[in-house]
């Protein structure tokens, strides 16, 4: 049975798997919104907490989108459409 | 169908509500409906008047589309021609093994609905009564298994009894059952593996082996006892000579 924080490397480094096909900064940004988005502050505290522990098993993108300051990175996912409504048929997703 | 619990599910929301002590004064679901379009904008055409008149509506329904869209992005997409994203390939890890050499997945069968809590008090058990698993003809005669033998169903999480079925519609090393029953326990023999984006639980891919057997697992008798004394409907008694 793997530790609640194995997990949580285990979860980690599939999400960098996703990511790795873009450019390394792309990357990191991408992992950094999904995990703010998504995961618990919890979830990150303890994985941020278990980055010596876990070393070469915790996937570098990883550490370095946990550690570094992302808010200038653009992530290659877009952000859900806002304002539907004002930008016409079709926007909204909701139905 | 009439309402089982004598009550549409709006009427119960309605209850709930009033009983809570938000008050709700709907009287026919239109008025529901009349609220939802004064409150979306992509709704706003929507009534039950025009449901009726024209049968079905797609939204966005409203002043530039009075009678819905039939068809949405004809020419263009919201954010222009569209976008197209690298979607890397993320393996399971679960793996199969000499333990545990064939794959189990999961799936649904038409005439129930996720785990039967509607569909399984309907007319619909009569097309599926229970769970059971579909399973190759190789498969099963490596294991000397025949069609309708009790088979053991067992992963690294747990095991379960089924009924098994011989079905060419599987591969070879693939397994299948549905999960619309609860005393199947279909969600003892699945992993905790979830999917990296969603955290949707990987239920298509659990390795498993299968024997025969002769009993219902732990869990499943376990269920059976549970199941049968939180049961409130009284048993019927033989009538005293």
């Amino acid at each position: 049975m793997l530790s609640v924080n194995d997990k949580l490397v285990r979860m980690a480094n599939q999400i960098a798997s996703f990511f790795r096909s873009y450019p390394e900064e792309e990357a990191v940004a991408g992992i950094s919104k999904h995990i703010v988005a998504f995961w618990t502050p919890k979830m990150r505290r303890n994985l941020t907490d278990y980055i010596d522990e876990a070393g070469d098993r915790l996937d570098n993108l990883v550490v370095r989108a946990l550690t570094e300051d992302t808010s200038g990175l653009e992530s290659p996912v877009r952000e859900a459409t806002r304002d539907p409504h004002l930008l016409g048929a079709g926007a909204s997703d909701a139905g | 169908m009439s309402p089982l619990g004598g009550y549409g599910d709006w009427e119960g929301t309605v209850l709930l509500s009033n009983a809570l002590g938000y008050p709700m004064s709907y009287t026919h679901p239109s008025e529901i409906m009349d609220e939802i379009a004064s409150l979306t904008p992509s709704f706003t055409g929507v009534s039950y008047a025009k449901l009726d008149e024209l049968g079905s509506v797609q939204w966005p329904c409203n002043e530039n589309a009075p009678n819905g869209t039939p068809m949405m992005h004809v020419d263009r997409f919201v954010r222009g021609k569209g976008k197209f994203m690298i979607t890397e390939y993320v393996a399971t890890e679960e793996r199969a093994g000499p333990r545990f050499p064939l794959i189990l997945t999961t799936g649904r069968i038409l005439s129930q609905y996720n785990v039967g809590a509607q569909t399984r008090r309907t007319e619909n058990s009569r097309w599926h009564e229970e769970d059971i698993l579909e399973i190759h003809p190789f498969d099963a005669e490596a294991r000397g298994i025949v069609h309708g033998d009790l088979v053991s169903l067992e992963s690294r999480s747990g095991d379960i009894a089924l009924k098994a079925v011989i079905s060419e519609r599987m591969q070879p090393g693939v397994v299948y059952t549905t999960f619309h029953h609860a005393k199947t326990g279909a969600n003892v023999i699945t992993t905790d593996f979830s999917d990296w984006a969603t955290n949707c639980p990987e239920y298509k891919v659990t390795a498993v082996q299968v024997r025969r057997t002769n009993r219902p697992s732990d869990w499943q008798a376990k269920f059976y006892e549970e199941d049968f004394s939180l049961t409130r409907i009284a048993q019927s008694l033989d009538a005293a000579e």
